[in-house]
């Protein structure tokens, strides 16, 4: 607890300190142009002024594109996942592919993305999908093929259909392990929806810091960059708890 | 016949053992022999790489079990639903699998655990459950890999006792296959010793020790260690000649 206390007062002296070096306290003391790097004080108020219009509308977009490239991802990387798992001549002939195609640092599409699907919804949908697609395919595969052996031959003596094998012991591990990677997943989500708005996009949080830094809005940079914080922060936060609640038949792990 | 990684390996053959009905059969003998081949043969677990020439005599109809060494749970499910999981797989519907499921729990003194996950129990703990997944389905005829190897010896003196008490009450016919030598003495009616490879049944024993047995009373008369010795004998010329082939000797 005492250290939650100085925690919290060393941040409040870091803002207090970047409040007085901008000249927010002192008037004629201003060590650094908050032109530059705005106040908290600036910030707060473009908070109240931007925040319901503008902002929430902005997050509204971001979030939407991120979720839906998020649930885009899980399903086709469960249905691809799985179609390797089972098809090992599939695997073999898939899999260097699959290996080349992740290795592409997705950021490098969004041009890509913009050309093929211009300012609007889908380009960036399809950017959050890229990154999700395989961190899901890989833990299908991964959690389809590792599947405890002598479990398999357990399910086999006591005469399980391969639908009954699939339905009982693979499914209910793969997704566990989709469950596992969910953090990561929303995460790259998140990223991948903001990156491609930096590159072309009418609406969304890396919309507008981009256009808040072309116009030299250096308050809506930071108060953007904060709310980008606080979302993902929050969004993390709940998948977090939704894993703990549905991985709980599993030793405490952090990934 | 299986196609290893470095070509062929012959791991039984010829090989005829006649199961004591309603006993406890052991097979004994030294590592890699290809006792886990001979359990997985009658299991019908071979990979399709593996061969089976010559025939292996099963009844039809009859229901098996396995016990794996490492108990082979499925981690996210509690120790009531592992333990139904063969009653399920066999369509029972869900109270009377539960209601059964929960009746071998208390019998193998689980009572209380029904809900716990496989990752909070203890090894041992974690053995019984693998037991009752397979009790409750009444199979025919039990077979069991090594089922205490994994087990520290003290665990093991325990869960030992536990299979002799649930043999008394069921009679089941059990093909129990281990590497401990006093293990096999201790649990075995028939206890047959295998060669290694390729593996046969070299000698069938009788084991006549007085029942009730206990893993600690019983391993402590001079009869369990008149048949210890006796067997030891035979079964250390097969240790021997791994060791001897291990170091890269021919097989005479």
């Amino acid at each position: 607890m005492k250290i939650a206390y100085a925690r919290a007062l060393f941040v409040v002296g870091l803002l207090f300190l970047w409040e007085l070096s901008t000249g927010g306290v002192v008037a004629n003391l201003t060590l650094i142009d908050p032109f530059y790097v705005s106040s908290p004080s600036r910030i707060w108020w473009d908070v109240q002024a931007g925040f319901q219009e503008l902002l929430f509308y902005h997050t509204l977009i971001t979030l939407s594109e991120a979720l839906a490239g998020l649930l885009l991802g899980i399903v086709s990387g469960l249905a691809v996942g799985l179609m390797f798992a089972l098809s090992k001549p599939l695997a073999e002939f898939g899999e260097p592919l699959m290996r080349g195609l992740n290795a592409l640092p997705r950021p490098a599409l969004a041009p890509l993305m913009l050309l093929w699907f211009g300012l609007g919804f889908t380009g960036k949908v399809v950017m959050a999908w890229s990154l999700v697609f395989f961190i899901v395919f890989y833990n299908t595969y991964t959690g389809a093929t590792s599947i405890d052996q002598d479990i398999l031959n357990t399910a086999r003596v006591f005469r399980a259909s391969r639908l009954q094998i699939m339905r009982m012991f693979i499914l209910p591990g793969v997704i566990l392990w989709i469950f596992a990677a969910l953090r990561v997943s929303v995460s790259f989500a998140l990223v991948g929806a903001i990156i491609g708005e930096f590159v072309g996009a009418r609406a969304g949080l890396g919309y507008e810091l981009v256009r808040a830094q072309g116009m030299l809005e250096t308050d809506r940079v930071f108060t953007t960059l904060i709310i980008i914080g606080v979302l993902a922060g929050a969004v993390i936060e709940l998948t977090r708890k939704i894993e703990d609640r549905v991985l709980k038949w599993r030793p405490a792990v952090t990934i | 016949m299986f196609e290893g990684p470095n070509g062929r390996v012959e791991a039984v053959r010829d090989l005829t053992c006649e199961i004591a009905p309603e006993k406890i059969n052991v097979i004994i003998g030294p590592s890699g022999c290809g006792k886990s081949t001979l359990l997985n043969a009658i299991a019908g677990l071979l990979p399709e790489t593996a061969r089976v020439s010559g025939q292996l005599e099963l009844s039809a109809g009859i229901r098996l079990g396995y016990v794996f060494q490492r108990d082979a749970l499925v981690p996210w499910r509690t120790v009531v639903g592992n333990a139904e999981t063969g009653l399920e797989i066999a369509r029972m519907p869900k109270p009377e699998r539960r209601s059964r499921a929960m009746d071998w729990i208390h019998r193998m003194g689980l009572g209380g655990f029904e809900n716990y996950y496989p990752h909070q129990l203890s090894g041992g703990m974690r053995q019984r459950v693998a037991l009752i997944r397979t009790l409750v389905c009444e199979p025919d005829l039990i077979l069991m890999d090594e089922p205490f190897g994994a087990l520290d010896a003290q665990t093991r003196l325990l869960i030992q006792n536990e299979l002799v008490r649930i043999w008394r009450e069921t009679r089941k016919t059990i093909l129990l296959v281990t590497h401990d030598l006093a293990e096999a003495v201790l649990l075995a009616h028939r206890l047959f010793v295998m060669t290694r490879q390729p593996s046969r049944i070299r000698q069938a024993y009788e084991i006549e020790l007085p029942e009730p047995r206990d893993a600690y009373e019983t391993r402590i008369t001079d009869e369990f260690d008149r048949i210890f010795k006796e067997i030891w004998q035979v079964l250390r010329a097969e240790v021997t000649e791994i060791h001897l082939l291990k170091r890269g000797q021919k097989a005479p």
